[in-house]
């Protein structure tokens, strides 16, 4: 009994603004069209569902989120790493992820929609660019933290280059290279969904503008959740691999 | 980045808009990337007709705003929440839960709830950017090391007088590192506001939109840049308050 109130006490805040959500909902302050009830949201979510929307926009999301994660796993991690050992290939790099960092790349889009067109290319291009800065920079800087000693270690013991890289500098940095893939996933999603409802026939995001284009928002709300649950998903799983190759953290 | 580093920066840019032009004069490149020179006298006859600071006020206007208010609220509640127990209780399930919340997802209620106004785009960039700055915040607050709220407390500080002369000033670079994040995001969510709430007013993201209407890609470069250059020019001024404020830090951006 004591411990059921003290998980309401602690959940208090997400109860009290559901309650009064619910609240504003069933004393129809605004339209129900505007502000429809939350549990109509969900039962709408469960509609999505069951009528095959959901699996038919689905789909395509994913194959540009992975598509553009996986390309800048394949580009960046080899990137930072490669910057860590040289010291001519980081003084070329640094200087553009440095200048580029704090640059608005979404705002490449339209012109990547030019080059590329409306497709998956051009959305697949910017998750990837969007992806390339934390995979890079954490991969960077976590190959430049692995301890010196155990580089000396391994030469000493007569590792060849390649068994130094593998066997010595892969396995310390993964966890950084793990914290910035954590760091680009979310942002994948993220670009892939925005991208969807700049211009898209088919998507989440395309899911979403279309729901909006009825004015009903128990559609877009119920879009909305279907979007977080998903990106949500999409990081347990990410974090489920990370634990199973960094078991040592 | 050290001054060897701007160097080489500097260089790669006019490295990337010397080899730009050249191909452009040579025509191998496709007519719609325009040209470094076309594109800066496109610039050039913008800033002098005044279209070019009506558009990129309008956005400043909504982005600064926007950063503003997370600045306020989110170091505000961050610190309460990681100072005072309850209030972060009370705060924890309410992040976890809107925080993987992709919130660009929002602006379609947003803009039914507000209309296609400022108001939509401030608080679709609001919510963006609060979670990273009161997050990081709190985990500030809760990173000062207990040594120094000990040894404040020996000394006979009070509870409100440790909170601002040593939580305070030991939580700052975390602050700071979650502002700067805040900051990149107000410009993503600027721009990508404009981008989909189409309506005609002023703003960098509506230049981007009329323009590629019109087939304008050197109008489109303009505003492209612009809106780089103001994301790199607010993220230099943040890091040189930073480095005033945090002298005595030596972890500096």
């Amino acid at each position: 009994m004591k411990k059921g109130w003290n998980v309401l006490v602690q959940y208090q805040s997400l109860i009290w603004i559901v309650a009064a959500w619910e609240l504003v909902a069933f004393v129809h302050i605004m339209p129900e069209r505007l502000f429809p009830s939350l549990a109509k949201v969900v039962a709408v979510s469960f509609d999505l569902i069951s009528s095959g929307l959901l699996m038919e926009n689905l789909p395509a999301t994913l194959l540009r989120v992975s598509a553009g994660f996986a390309l800048a796993i394949v580009v960046g991690v080899p990137l930072g790493l490669l910057m860590s050992r040289s010291a001519l290939l980081n003084d070329v790099m640094q200087p553009m992820f440095s200048l580029g960092y704090p640059i608005p790349r979404v705002a490449l889009y339209p012109i990547l929609v030019f080059i590329l067109g409306l497709g998956s290319a051009s959305k697949i291009t910017l998750i990837f660019i969007e992806c390339l800065f934390p995979i890079v920079l954490n991969t960077y800087y976590g190959a430049t933290r692995v301890g010196k000693l155990y580089l000396w270690a391994g030469q000493n013991m007569g590792a060849s280059r390649s068994q130094i890289f593998w066997r010595v500098l892969l396995p310390a940095t993964l966890p950084s290279i793990f914290t910035g893939l954590k760091m680009a996933l979310p942002l994948a999603f993220i670009i892939a969904v925005l991208t969807e409802m700049i211009g898209s026939t088919v998507g989440m995001g395309y899911l979403l503008s279309y729901m909006s284009a009825s004015l009903m928002q128990e559609k877009v709300l119920a879009c909305v959740l279907l979007i977080t649950l998903v990106g949500y998903l999409l990081n347990l799983l990410l974090q489920a691999v990370s634990r199973k190759y960094v078991y040592w953290q | 980045m050290d001054k060897r580093l701007h160097k080489i920066a500097l260089i790669e840019v006019v490295a990337v808009a010397a080899v730009w032009q050249i191909l452009a004069a040579l025509q191998w490149l496709p007519e719609y990337l325009s040209s470094p020179l076309v594109i800066g006298r496109e610039l050039l006859a913008m800033a002098a007709s005044g279209d070019l600071f009506a558009n990129a006020a309008a956005s400043l206007y909504r982005s600064v705003t926007g950063f503003l208010l997370v600045a306020v609220s989110g170091i505000v509640l961050g610190i309460a929440a990681g100072y005072f127990k309850p209030v972060g209780t009370f705060f924890t399930p309410i992040v976890d839960v809107l925080n993987p919340v992709p919130k660009i997802a929002l602006l379609p209620i947003l803009m039914v709830w507000f209309g296609i106004s400022d108001t939509t785009r401030v608080l679709l960039i609001f919510l963006t950017a609060f979670f990273p700055c009161f997050i990081a915040t709190q985990d500030g607050v809760h990173g000062v090391r207990q040594v120094y709220v000990w040894a404040a407390q020996n000394m006979g500080a009070g509870r409100m007088q440790i909170l601002r002369k040593v939580v305070l000033p030991a939580a700052l670079p975390k602050i700071f590192d979650g502002l700067r994040v805040s900051l990149g995001l107000t410009f993503v969510m600027m721009f990508s506001a404009e981008m989909i709430g189409s309506s005609n007013g002023l703003g960098l993201g509506f230049l981007i939109l009329t323009a590629d209407m019109a087939g304008r890609t050197d109008l489109m470069f303009v505003s492209i840049f612009i809106i780089a250059l103001l994301g790199f020019l607010f993220d230099r001024i943040l890091l040189a308050v930073r480095a005033r404020l945090l002298w005595w830090s030596e972890n500096r951006g």
